[in-house]
């Protein structure tokens, strides 16, 4: 009885502590980007692309544009990838293959993000240059980088996902004659497909907050017109201009807002994907 | 679930929390403890002589943190850093205490190309005209074939500083630039980029890389007084700073043997200050 | 092609006959089933009885390859049913598995709607028509003695169902794929008396219609619904015969220390 109070007790002290410390985190950016959009309003920086903070100019739409389209790049390329090494790992390799592979995944997931960075730059960067003549700096380059990076906790994720469906169900399924295939589509993926999406958003926030792999080879210039020319994401300028404009200058201020962008972005995906679901279930 | 009151009180404790670091940061009055932060460009060389001098001062600790000239000026004028490094001046305005300023002497530049662009050096005419996005084509000034690709630094970076003032003068740089973070991430841009040309401080090893010649001038270490591109990194304090805290900086400032670490002391022969 | 093959089978109303000889299974170096053999004529209700852990889950799981999700098994020996030679590498699983339906022990509804659960066989199968389908879902349910219960609400989660509905959803699941044999696992063991009545009278009624194997530690179970017994223990058949004959006359001591609960 005692000891459940104190379990308990420290249940909800862990929560507090989670709630508090978060609070506290998006406070301090909310005050910045407040301060920020009193100067500087909250649509003008959002439509122009006049990045230029020393001379007081703060256009982020090719930042926004950037990150969208660099992690939407990275998702587009890893996602078939990872659900067929999902299915691989967690319906076709047994015993100790399987169990190798995720070990080898686990691993990979701690390469931290700058080696990414510097692979991304001594053999992305000149493939994409000698496909495609140009310097190969740009958002396709990031976003192969990105891809790369996001496989390992990616496929972790979905490959338990593929693994906690239940054989119960599996079986049901070839029972009634389904072929492998068949169970795959209409019985395994399915029935995973709460928790895929899940992984799919972790995936994405990855994606969404990764700096300095991202800066290292998309060339960091605020503009967006070509998936092949130098631009920046949220992020990369937010690395890039941090030495420029530390905090308790002017400038800083600009950075938090970006932050709070970032954390809009996300929250927005995890409001439609529980929309989806909801759809689903009912 | 966590009942409304619990949620109060939790974020009222980080809230206490939060300030009651900013007091104790207060409360600490007599100085053990130096901090310096900014260029990184300073930090291999600061580093290097920090632990002598944490040995004839026992009880002093110093703590060394990158964030660039910019941050390490702004912590300096906020008192949350002792010694500020940067390798550029401060802007107008900028600092808003008097500071002293403890110069380490040149930090040079230097214009860094892969050999593929079959040039071996520039103008500085020509140099601003390829960093400002005129010249597109090595061809434009007798070197091979290839597309001009001009890597940079952001704009928080001194070795940028003087490209700005020394090179570009009014004109900005090219929108096409490739930005890279550090002095390495430059190197391997330019290694690795054929057509990629850079600039890079000179503390960093010059390997696979044409060092080209700027306006006849050939880099040679050690006849460094004829380099015409260079930063003047120093350390900034608080003009009202502690006697241990001016002492360290004198100290750093007479250090010999910098030069391994890209520093040509002002002490040395020929050495004029601008400033 | 797939559909022909379902409508042409519907029309005939074979029954099919088991023969199992000299059947052998491994799991990995250990031995579940040795020296198996027996023969099951069509339409008739086979009921395994044994000690846990004696094989009668694994001899199901041969008759329609379910045992082929175990990596490391090896089957040896012959098993026919009806046409199928059911041991053969290059054997089609899919039809074998149509024709030999199989329930569980849990009931294992599939996420998703009551009329989808009992439409997945036969989607799969190929069959396209709303109208079909709606037909053969209304027709399993009706066979499993579900449709009252659960008529006008087939587009509900079958996960709202109880646990004895849920086991008839099962029964209807396989019996929409038109089987002619069905393996049934100790379909009773998670269920209520109630429920458990309900499922052994539909085992009754399907006399003659299926043959039938049906696992079960519930003896008084085997002795209503079973024409024959099979009794196994650690890995060999020890005796089968009719279910009256093995009840009241066991030929093998073993069979009567276990039906008079003797059993160590
Ligand atoms: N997947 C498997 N891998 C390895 N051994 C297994 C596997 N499945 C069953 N066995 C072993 O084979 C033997 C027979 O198991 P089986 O499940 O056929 O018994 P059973 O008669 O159905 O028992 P119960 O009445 O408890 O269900 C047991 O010793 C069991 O441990
Ligand atoms: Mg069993």
């Amino acid at each position: 009885m005692r000891a459940d109070r104190w379990a308990q007790g420290i249940f909800q002290a862990a929560f507090g502590l989670f709630i508090a410390v978060w609070t506290v985190f998006l406070a301090v950016i909310a005050v910045g980007a407040w301060h920020f959009v009193v100067i500087n309003g909250w649509i003008t920086p959002l439509l122009s692309t006049h990045w230029s903070p020393l001379a007081g100019h703060y256009g982020m739409l090719a930042f926004i544009l950037g990150s969208i389209t660099v992690t939407a790049l990275a998702l587009i390329l890893a996602a078939p990838w990872v659900l067929a090494l999902a299915v691989a790992g967690g319906r076709i390799l047994r015993g100790t293959m399987q169990q190798t592979f995720i070990q080898l995944l686990t691993v990979f997931v701690a390469v931290p993000s700058v080696i990414y960075g510097w692979w991304g730059l001594t053999i992305i960067v000149p493939l994409v240059r000698r496909l495609s003549g140009t310097s190969g700096f740009g958002p396709l380059s990031a976003g192969v980088v990105l891809a790369l990076m996001i496989v390992p906790t990616f496929s972790i994720m979905a490959l338990h996902a593929v693994r906690q469906v239940p054989s119960a169900l599996v079986e049901g399924s070839l029972a009634l004659g389904a072929t492998d295939d068949q169970t795959l589509w209409h019985m395994v993926l399915p029935s995973a497909w709460p928790a895929l999406a899940q992984a799919f958003l972790v995936a994405v926030g990855r994606a969404l907050g990764e700096t300095i792999a991202v800066q290292m080879v998309i060339g960091g210039q605020s503009r967006l017109t070509s998936l092949l020319k130098p631009s920046a994401t949220l992020t990369s300028q937010l690395l890039t201009d941090l030495a420029l404009m530390p905090p308790k200058t002017p400038g800083h201020d600009a950075l938090d807002f970006m932050a709070i962008w970032l954390v809009l972005l996300m929250a927005v995906l995890v409001g439609l994907q529980y929309r989806m679901r909801r759809g689903l279930r009912g | 679930m966590i009942s409304r009151r619990q949620f109060l009180i939790a974020v009222g404790a980080a809230s206490m929390a939060a300030l009651g670091g900013r007091f104790s940061a207060m409360a600490q009055r007599r100085q053990r403890y130096v901090s310096i932060m900014g260029a990184t460009s300073c930090i291999p060389f600061v580093k290097a002589y920090l632990p002598q001098w944490e040995h004839d001062h026992p009880g002093m600790t110093v703590a060394v943190t990158g964030g660039g000239s910019y941050a390490g000026l702004r912590a300096l004028g906020l008192g949350q850093a002792d010694i500020a490094m940067a390798d550029l001046a401060p802007p107008p305005g900028f600092l808003v205490v008097p500071v002293q300023r403890y110069p380490l002497g040149r930090l040079p530049i230097v214009l860094v190309a892969g050999p593929q662009v079959g040039i071996r050096g520039l103008s500085w005419n020509q140099a601003r005209a390829v960093f400002a996005g005129d010249i597109v084509n090595w061809r434009e000034l007798g070197g091979a074939n290839l597309p001009v690709i001009a890597v940079s630094r952001p704009e928080s970076s001194g070795a940028r500083d003087v490209m700005q003032h020394r090179i570009l003068g009014a004109r900005p740089f090219s929108p096409h630039c490739i930005i890279q973070l550090s002095n390495g991430a430059v190197m391997r841009t330019v290694v690795e980029t054929p057509g990629a040309i850079g600039y890079v401080e000179a503390t960093a090893p010059l390997r696979e890389i044409t060092v080209l010649t700027l306006q006849g001038n050939v880099f040679d270490p050690t006849r460094w007084q004829q380099w015409p591109l260079y930063a003047e990194p120093a350390l900034y304090l608080r003009a009202q700073a502690p006697k241990e805290v001016k002492d360290l900086a004198a100290f750093l400032q007479s250090r010999p043997g910098r030069r391994q670490f890209g520093f040509y002391a002002a002490s040395e022969q020929g050495f004029v200050y601008a400033r | 092609m797939v559909e022909k093959r379902l409508t042409k089978r519907e029309g005939v109303s074979t029954i099919l006959d088991i023969r199992v000889q000299e059947l052998e299974v491994w799991y990995g170096p250990a031995k579940a089933l040795e020296n198996v053999s027996l023969h099951l004529e069509q339409g008739a209700v086979l009921a395994l009885i044994g000690p846990s852990g004696c094989g009668k889950s694994t001899f199901l799981r041969v008759l329609n390859r379910m045992i082929d999700q175990v990596p490391t098994v090896r089957v040896k020996g012959s098993v026919h049913i009806g046409a199928f030679n059911v041991l053969d590498d290059d054997i089609d699983v899919t039809a074998l598995r149509r024709t030999v339906g199989m329930v569980f022990q849990q009931p294992n509804p599939f996420p998703m709607t009551i009329f989808d659960n009992v439409a997945y066989g036969p989607r799969l199968a190929g069959v396209r028509s709303a109208t079909k389908l709606r037909q053969i879902v209304e027709d399993s349910l009706k066979k499993s003695a579900l449709w009252d219960e659960v008529r006008g609400k087939l587009r509900r989660s079958a996960m709202t169902l109880s646990g004895g509905q849920q086991q008839r959803l099962c029964m209807a699941r396989a019996l929409a794929v038109h089987p002619h044999v069905l393996l049934l696992d100790e379909p009773t063991a998670s269920l209520d008396p109630v429920s458990t009545a309900k499922i052994e009278e539909l085992i009754v009624q399907f006399k003659g219609r299926y043959t039938m194997v049906i696992v079960t530690h519930n003896l008084q179970q085997a002795a209503r619904v079973s024409d024959l017994v099979a009794f196994f223990e650690q890995g060999h058949l020890v005796e089968m015969g009719p279910t009256h004959d093995i009840f009241t006359a066991p030929q093998e001591r073993r069979t009567e220390e276990f039906l008079t609960g003797r059993f160590e």
